[in-house]
């Protein structure tokens, strides 16, 4: 039974590069283009991980996260930060405020992969 | 130099205090020290003035009583004279007055019939009153006289009215003692012309036998020589004899009482010495006569002569009762007072004496006259010339060498016969000095010390003339009278020593006012340095606290102001100093505040500067952080899709194709990543975390990442082991991105050979080395190879892959870890770069030099 993750990003490459590379690791792939349009999907899906870009115009990836750790529905869902803001000051928040994981981009194969399993094994090791 | 570190140290109010202190208390205290010694010094000589009139006003009474006394007793002494002189005078008139009565009772009785009857008739009539003592006998000790009767009781009278009171003086009746009648004569005789008494009549109806007096045997003590006289005398014509009777003689000289006889070891007989007044009011009388004679003519012929034997004791009378003392009379002599009355007769002879054994008289067995009183020499020639007194006496010349200094011979007193002759009273010079005052027949006196006692003697010519004593200007002879000079100024001396106690008491109380002034001034003196040093410390205080509380308002404002500029210094840009006042420190607020809104104005600016500034970097922040993220974005893409395809491609032409589009988006990345970085650390906004760092692992794991590459160009790359110090201080993620760059670029840079590193200590610093066998670097390249965006010409021309950042980004790293980086190289040989950095906290700090 396949994994789904929903890739959330508002540059259309950057969601078809994830697609690609979660597609190499056998993994269903949802997207979303912005911060809204993500909630609104997860409203009604539950994928096992949510790639979250951070800026993006409507809805920032931090407040997306932010409402999904406020959402006891969401509990145990890996969110993984998908962020071309490389400052080890802003990695550090974002682990803080409730991402299970960073990738900045740009992003390998290899460290989407290790940051996926990095990301899984803390979110869901009960 | 203590002093005046002292003195800086000390704060402003201290200085003024001390300055107040110093011009005020200093000068205070020195002229309350003058005050002091001139008060002393005016003390100290009222003092010393006051003692000196004190004294001399004690002298000049002294002197001044003194000189009263002297010249009181002077004075006293003149008028004791004159008067002792008239007395004396007085005496010797009286004295030849009554022997003139004599004279004319002798003429009288020339004129009576010689018989018994008539003779006996006239002698009766002849009484003269004689004044005697009463009985004395001894005193109870035996060494004196009292009177056996009761003594007169004095009976005081004082003044009745105070109106008499003032010198008030009362003299009780003169005691003259016993008033007897007693005959004039002791025999009349009437002596025919060939010398047989043919009447001789004595008081009292006494008859005795008639004689023949031209025989001296039985003439009166066988010492008259009259009638060879007699036959000269023609009617009218007297004759007087000299004083005759026989001489008495004392058992010893001085007082006869029965203590001195035991004493002397002799028997009490004062009826048998002679008498001697109150040395011995018992004794024997002397006994003694003067005749007058006359003829008796009838019809013109001389029928005989009368003679009348004057009773010597009339004579006596004149001089033994007399006291030249206040006394002025007494009815005994006191022969040991010094102060009595003698007479002697022309040729100096004593024929009236306190003291009857003075009186010269004849030895009633030869009719001679007995031997005097001599002194030692007079004694011893007598002797030695083994003559009778009577042959020896006409071989010596009279007043011979009289001096107080010859002393009577023992022998002479002894004998028993102690007459005075003056003229051969050797130890006596008064006798000489008597003899010259009479000698024109007027009379005179002096001083003398005699007996132990200054006395004063007078002596006065007895005026009477008759017969043989008209033949000198003495006369009858002369008085003369002794008296004790003390007795004379007694007033005087007792006032003297009234005087002197009144000089003493004066001089007393001067002297207790004189010290009650030296107290008095020495209390002043001790009241005037109390009250000084009162006033004194009260003045010290009082200027101290003045000192304090003027310093304390100068200082205060002084205080106020460094107050406000160290809360204008804390930050409070908004105090201002209060200005008060128009002084200087009135103007020292001012310039503060002017000053204070400048720097507040200035500060106001540099916030609106760096504000600015601060918003230009966060700005610049802003802009790198969108940059990066901007950038990434996109490399994303071609980064990730690249390595996909590369995955994905079995052609290996196309594989590398997709390999080269990924190397260069990395390449690109790489410029990005030390873009920021650089950005960064310029911005400041690159933070650091020193601390110790492991050095041989983190070398090591360096060493290990490059070993791949360098392998891959045939390399060999170690780090020497060999002294390696343990730790470096330093930040280790940023040493580890210097450490790779270094050896990245040694590998890079290196075709063949080696790879070196290495790490020491190196003075307090640990020297790391990265050595390769490269290309090198020139000299000129060298200078620019960390700077930004310069690469030597040889990495340009081997295009080689580089940011041309990575030197330039790990000289600022280098350098805010507080260390340094620099390249020592040969161009085709290699290269060596170093690091020096701290071995441990704290050696170079974290200052940076970019």
């Amino acid at each position: 039974m396949g994994r789904k993750v929903l890739i959330v990003d508002d540059v259309p490459v950057n969601r078809k590069l994830a697609v690609a590379m979660f597609g190499k690791l056998g993994w269903e792939t949802a997207e979303a283009g912005g911060g809204h349009a993500a909630l609104e999907w997860l409203a009604t899906n539950s994928p096992d991980m949510v790639l979250l870009d951070i800026s993006m115009p409507d809805l920032g990836g931090e407040e997306v996260c932010s409402a999904l750790r406020a959402d006891s529905a969401f509990a145990g869902l890996p969110v993984v930060a998908y962020t071309a803001h490389a400052m080890q000051v802003d990695v550090d928040r974002f682990l803080a405020n409730g991402f299970d994981g960073v990738l900045i981009k740009p992003i390998s194969f290899q460290a989407l992969k290790d940051a996926v399993d990095k990301a899984s094994h803390r979110c869901c090791r009960e | 130099m203590q002093v005046s570190r002292a003195i800086d140290r000390m704060g402003i109010r201290n200085k003024l205090i001390a300055i107040f202190v110093a011009i005020k208390v200093v000068p205070l205290i020195m002229l309350a020290w003058y005050a002091w010694q001139a008060t002393q010094g005016l003390g100290d000589s009222v003092s010393y003035r006051a003692v000196q009139m004190a004294d001399a006003m004690r002298i000049t009474q002294q002197q001044t009583g003194k000189t009263a006394n002297e010249d009181a007793v002077r004075a006293l002494d003149e008028r004791s004279r004159e008067a002792i002189e008239a007395q004396t005078t007085d005496l010797a008139r009286r004295l030849a007055d009554f022997l003139y009565d004599r004279d004319k009772d002798l003429l009288y009785a020339a004129t009576l019939d010689p018989s018994d009857a008539a003779y006996r008739r006239f002698l009766d009539s002849r009484v003269r009153e004689l004044y005697g003592h009463g009985e004395y006998k001894p005193s109870g000790d035996g060494k004196s006289w009292v009177p056996a009767g009761a003594a007169r009781e004095p009976n005081p009278v004082g003044a009745p009215l105070p109106d008499n009171a003032k010198d008030f003086h009362v003299r009780l009746p003169e005691d003259y003692g016993n008033r007897k009648l007693r005959p004039l004569f002791v025999e009349m005789t009437f002596v025919d012309t060939g010398g047989i008494e043919k009447v001789k009549v004595a008081p009292g109806g006494q008859r005795p036998a008639p004689r023949d007096v031209s025989r001296r045997d039985n003439t009166f003590a066988k010492a008259e020589t009259y009638w060879p006289e007699l036959k000269k005398l023609k009617p009218g014509e007297l004759y007087v004899s000299e004083v005759v009777g026989a001489y008495v003689r004392p058992h010893w000289i001085g007082p006869y009482t029965p203590a001195r006889a035991e004493e002397l070891k002799q028997p009490f007989k004062p009826e048998e010495s002679a008498y001697a007044g109150l040395e011995n009011p018992l004794g024997k009388r002397f006994k003694g006569i003067v005749r007058w004679a006359t003829p008796v003519a009838r019809n013109g012929q001389i029928a005989g002569y009368v003679t009348l034997a004057l009773d010597h004791a009339h004579i006596m009378a004149f001089s033994n009762g007399v006291r030249p003392t206040e006394t002025r009379f007494a009815p005994i002599p006191d022969p040991a007072s010094g102060n009595y009355a003698f007479i002697w007769d022309r040729n100096s002879r004593s024929i009236s004496h306190a003291r009857d054994y003075f009186i010269t008289g004849y030895d009633p067995e030869t009719g001679q006259p007995a031997p005097p009183f001599l002194d030692g020499d007079l004694w011893a020639a007598w002797q030695a010339s083994g003559k009778s007194w009577h042959e020896f006496q006409p071989t010596l010349a009279p007043f011979a060498d009289q001096s107080l200094k010859r002393k009577p011979a023992p022998e002479s007193a002894k004998s028993g016969n102690v007459g005075l002759d003056c003229r051969y009273l050797n130890f006596s010079p008064q006798c000489h000095g008597w003899h010259s005052l009479t000698e024109h027949g007027g009379s005179g006196s002096f001083a003398i010390f005699f007996s132990g006692l200054w006395k004063l003697t007078t002596a006065a010519a007895i005026p009477y003339t008759t017969g043989q004593y008209g033949t000198s200007k003495r006369g009858f002879g002369y008085v003369t009278i002794g008296a004790n000079v003390d007795e004379f100024h007694k007033a005087a001396t007792e006032s003297g020593k009234r005087i002197d106690a009144l000089i003493a008491a004066a001089d007393d109380k001067l002297k207790v006012e004189r010290e009650g002034m030296v107290d008095s001034i020495g209390d002043s003196l001790r009241n005037t340095a109390v009250g000084l040093s009162v006033s004194t410390a009260l003045m010290v205080v009082l200027v101290i606290g003045i000192a304090i509380w003027m310093a304390d308002v100068l200082t205060r404002r002084i205080t106020e102001i460094s107050g406000g500029i160290r809360r204008f210094q804390d930050g409070d840009l908004g105090y201002r100093l209060a200005v008060r006042g128009e002084d200087e420190m009135a103007d020292l607020a001012r310039s503060f505040n002017d000053m204070a809104d400048e720097v507040q104005r200035s500060f106001g600016r540099l916030d609106e500067a760096r504000s600015a500034a601060e918003e230009a970097n966060r700005m610049k922040s802003d802009f790198l952080a969108n940059m990066s993220h901007e950038l990434r974005t996109p490399l994303n893409g071609i980064l990730g899709f690249a390595e996909l395809l590369a995955a994905d491609l079995s052609d290996p032409a196309q594989r590398e194709y997709a390999e080269t589009i990924r190397g260069s988006g990395e390449h690109l990345l790489a410029i990005v990543t030390d873009v920021l970085d650089l950005a960064k650390i310029e911005a400041g906004r690159m933070t650091f975390d020193l601390a110790p760092v492991a050095l041989p692992g983190l070398l090591r794991g360096v060493v290990a990442a490059q070993r791949g590459h360098a392998m891959q160009k045939g390399l060999t790359i170690e780090v020497e082991e060999e002294g390696l110090p343990p730790t470096v201080y330093s930040d280790e993620v940023r040493l580890r991105q210097v450490l790779l760059n270094l050896i990245g670029n040694a590998v890079k840079f290196t075709d063949h050979g080696r790879i070196a590193v290495r790490a020491f200590a190196d003075g307090g610093r640990v020297r790391i080395e990265v050595e390769d066998t490269g290309i090198g670097i020139s000299p000129e390249d060298s200078a620019i190879i960390f700077e930004k965006f310069r690469q030597s010409e040889s990495f340009l021309k081997r295009n080689h892959q580089g940011t041309g950042l990575g030197l330039t980004l790990a000289k600022h790293l280098v350098e805010h870890m507080g260390g340094e980086i620099g390249a020592q190289s040969e161009p085709g040989a290699g290269s060596t770069f170093h690091l020096l950095l701290p071995a441990a906290a704290g050696f170079s700090g974290q200052a940076g030099t970019g």
